[in-house]
């Protein structure tokens, strides 16, 4: 456990559930303390409930999807860094969601799961 | 005396006697003989046939009588001229106060007897005289020798009119052949107007059938163009509105009939602006501009019905004669259809890509912690299995995306978005991805450049091209081989060159017009241990014929021959190497919208 970091929170917003339990076991052994929503709503849910230090979200799920999230929390200014972690890797849909606000965008099955919290624990270090 | 008078006719009998063309013409036997008889019958020493001109008398024929004329005013034969009686007779001279002193009576030849009768042309008019001169008077002139005498006239008579017979006979031979040559000439002409007549006849049926062509044709192409279920419109200048439409046009754009169709102008059958956020009125005149000068033009449009629904729809502009006049041709077909299919399968392809990937990516990640040790360190044997796990994934995730990639390219739906490239460096970091297999494998990699100047491409879709022919190489080059890498830019400098040669299996000759087929592995590398799709290359001429460049291959130190086929007998031969080709136009790939991109 990394105690350097404290304990961060993180939200993963993954309709998957196999992945979302990868990064849960992952950022976990990494330090962090992790929760799980498994659609757009339900992350906006727990989003107005506490406060996140990231967010990694996925960007097709059912009832609301990744892009409607980032939308919502422009609307409400909610300013947590976003990681997406898309599934296609489009080039149009890394613009719009950067368009929308998110930091970082990674495809899932070209990313590792080690760089990824490499990355997390990267920014989150600033 | 008293001078031969002048008969009130005169110039009617001037006429007649000129008409005989007697006068001053040589003596002639026929009339000689006459006077001969005459002077033999009668026993006197002058006879003459006398012809009366204006002033003069002129003998045709003359006996006993030196002169040929004389005047006639002092002439007998003038008088007889105009004798009321049959005959003229002057039975003694000197007795006649008319003649006792005429010169001719005084004097040479001394005439004392005259007998003359007028010579009647055949006109009737007195052009003449016969008559008998005697140097004695004579106490009588009996009747039997008047009969006898007038025999002689009516002679003479004969043989002077004869002579204007004959004259006439030939003069009417003349007209007779004057007649026959104008007959001939009008019979030519007729001749000619009926060949004109004919050709004309001629000419009106070869005219006769064009006009039956042209209505056939005509027909055809009306039932075309009333049967088509594309739209067809004609545009006219200058305000390039619609003058007309099939039936299918009225059809597709839900108009009750034509005349609520035509006279619309391209823009008012058009959204207000086009997906490109032109104005459609705008744009319209610019498609229409493109078509009067390249001779047509096909394009996309959105189209928008009467009732105010719009379409997607495809438009052939084609520039046509109709009566001289230069107007445009439409053929309009409504690709809604088309487009829902096509967006149809792309959302199948992005769908079923994405299930495929979700588990694959789960597979990865769970493979990769488990290699990292996060539940537990393993073993070697538990880590060889593993990773031949992580392996295999890995190869379907790639085979995933480069299905996605060739579904992209086939519908054509792919972005090339064309920016300034330097392509040293994009080669330098496709290299850069091969290197750990190149160290693996302990192969000799060189790069060369030359100066080349960046140009416009989409540095992911050459990207891939690299990647590929890179990847390629170091698969089938054995350990220890070597791998070329090097750009230049042609003679002309009009396009860039980029060469990958490897000194590796080669491709068999009779497999290489497969080489960029899909799914295609060549049978001399399928047993090594390799991995790979069997897409790259298809992927990578792909991108390249879109984008307007070229892609081949052949033996190393061969000449590049044409696109996607090695030189005719210069074949990669195994275990010689292979070198790949591509080219790119100095003026890059063409920016080309799409719907996807590729990656």
């Amino acid at each position: 456990m990394d105690k350097k970091y404290g304990q961060k929170k993180i939200l993963v917003i993954e309709d998957e559930k196999a992945m979302a339990r990868a990064l849960e076991l992952k950022l976990a052994h990494a330090g962090f303390s992790i929760k799980s929503a498994y659609n757009g709503e339900e992350g906006l849910a727990m989003l107005e409930k506490e406060k996140f230090d990231f967010i990694i979200l996925d960007l097709i799920m059912p009832q609301l999807d990744g892009f409607g999230v980032l939308a919502e929390m422009k609307k409400k200014e909610i300013k947590t860094p976003v990681m997406v972690l898309s599934n296609l890797g489009q080039a149009e849909d890394e613009k719009r969601a950067k368009a929308l606000g998110a930091q970082e965008f990674f495809v899932k099955s070209n990313t590792p799961i080690a760089d990824i919290v490499t990355r997390v624990q990267a920014i989150l270090q600033k | 005396m008293q001078s031969a008078p002048i008969p009130e006719n005169e110039k009617e009998r001037l006429e007649s006697l000129h008409k005989l063309a007697l006068l001053d013409t040589k003596p002639e036997e026929r009339f000689d003989r006459i006077t001969r008889t005459a002077i033999k019958v009668f026993k006197v020493p002058i006879s003459t046939l006398t012809l009366v001109d204006a002033t003069r008398e002129w003998f045709k024929s003359c006996q006993g009588f030196p002169a040929h004329e004389g005047e006639r005013a002092i002439s007998f034969c003038g008088h007889a001229l105009v004798t009321k009686k049959d005959v003229f007779v002057i039975l003694d001279t000197t007795k006649d106060s008319r003649f006792a002193d005429n010169p001719m009576v005084v004097g040479k030849p001394f005439i004392r007897f005259y007998a003359g009768i007028p010579l009647l042309s055949a006109d009737g008019e007195r052009v003449g005289v016969f008559c008998i001169k005697d140097i004695k008077p004579h106490n009588e002139f009996p009747e039997n020798e008047e009969e006898i005498f007038k025999g002689l006239a009516s002679w003479a008579e004969l043989e002077l009119n004869s002579h204007n017979l004959s004259l006439a006979l030939s003069s009417r031979k003349k007209i007779e052949e004057k007649y026959t040559k104008h007959v001939k000439e009008l019979e030519d002409s007729k001749k000619a107007i009926l060949n004109v007549l004919e050709d004309l006849d001629v000419e009106k049926v070869n005219i006769d059938a064009a006009q039956k062509r042209i209505e056939v044709s005509e027909k055809k192409f009306k039932s075309l163009y009333e049967s088509s279920r594309d739209a067809i419109m004609i545009l006219e200048p200058p305000t390039w509105k619609f003058t007309s439409g099939n039936q299918a046009a009225i059809e597709m754009f839900r108009a009750k009939d034509e005349a609520e169709f035509i006279l619309k102008t391209p823009g008012q059958l058009s959204p207000e602006r086009q997906p490109d956020n032109q104005l459609s009125g705008e744009k319209a005149m610019k498609q229409i501009k493109m078509a009067l000068e390249k001779g047509s033009n096909f394009f996309e449009w959105t189209h928008m019905k009467i009732n105010g629904k719009s379409f997607p729809a495809t438009v052939l502009l084609s520039k046509i004669e109709i009566n001289g006049r230069g107007v445009l041709q439409a053929t309009v077909r409504d690709i809604t259809k088309e487009k829902e299919i096509d967006k149809a399968k792309t959302e199948f392809v992005s769908l079923a890509s994405h299930q495929l990937l979700t588990p694959l990516s789960t597979v990865n990640w769970y493979t990769e912690m488990l290699l990292a040790g996060d539940a537990g360190k393993i073993n070697a044997g538990q880590k060889e299995y593993l990773e031949a796990v992580y392996r295999g994934n890995q190869r379907m995730v790639e085979l995933v995306d480069t299905l996605l990639n060739v579904s992209r390219l086939e519908l054509g739906i792919f972005v090339v978005e064309p920016e300034p490239t330097d392509i040293a460096d994009l080669a330098k970091s496709a290299i850069a991805e091969q290197k750990p297999q190149i160290d693996a494998k302990k192969l000799k990699f060189s790069f060369h450049t030359t100066d080349v100047p960046k140009i416009n491409v989409d540095p992911k879709l050459l990207h891939m091209v690299f990647q590929n022919l890179l990847s390629n190489a170091v698969k089938y080059t054995p350990k220890g081989g070597s791998i070329e890498f090097s750009i230049s830019l042609d003679k002309k400098k009009r396009h860039i060159n980029i060469q990958v040669a490897d000194t590796g299996y080669g491709i068999p000759k009779n497999q290489q017009d497969k080489i960029f087929t899909k799914l295609f592995r060549a049978d001399n590398v399928r047993g090594k241990d390799t991995e790979g799709t069997g897409l790259g290359l298809y992927i990578a001429k792909l991108i390249m014929d879109h984008s307007g460049g070229k892609i081949w291959f052949s033996s190393p130190g061969g000449s590049p021959p044409k696109d996607g086929q090695a030189a005719l007998g210069e074949e990669s031969s195994e275990n010689k190497g292979t070198t790949f080709y591509v080219s790119l136009p100095i003026s890059g790939m063409q920016k080309k919208e799409g719907t996807k991109a590729l990656g």
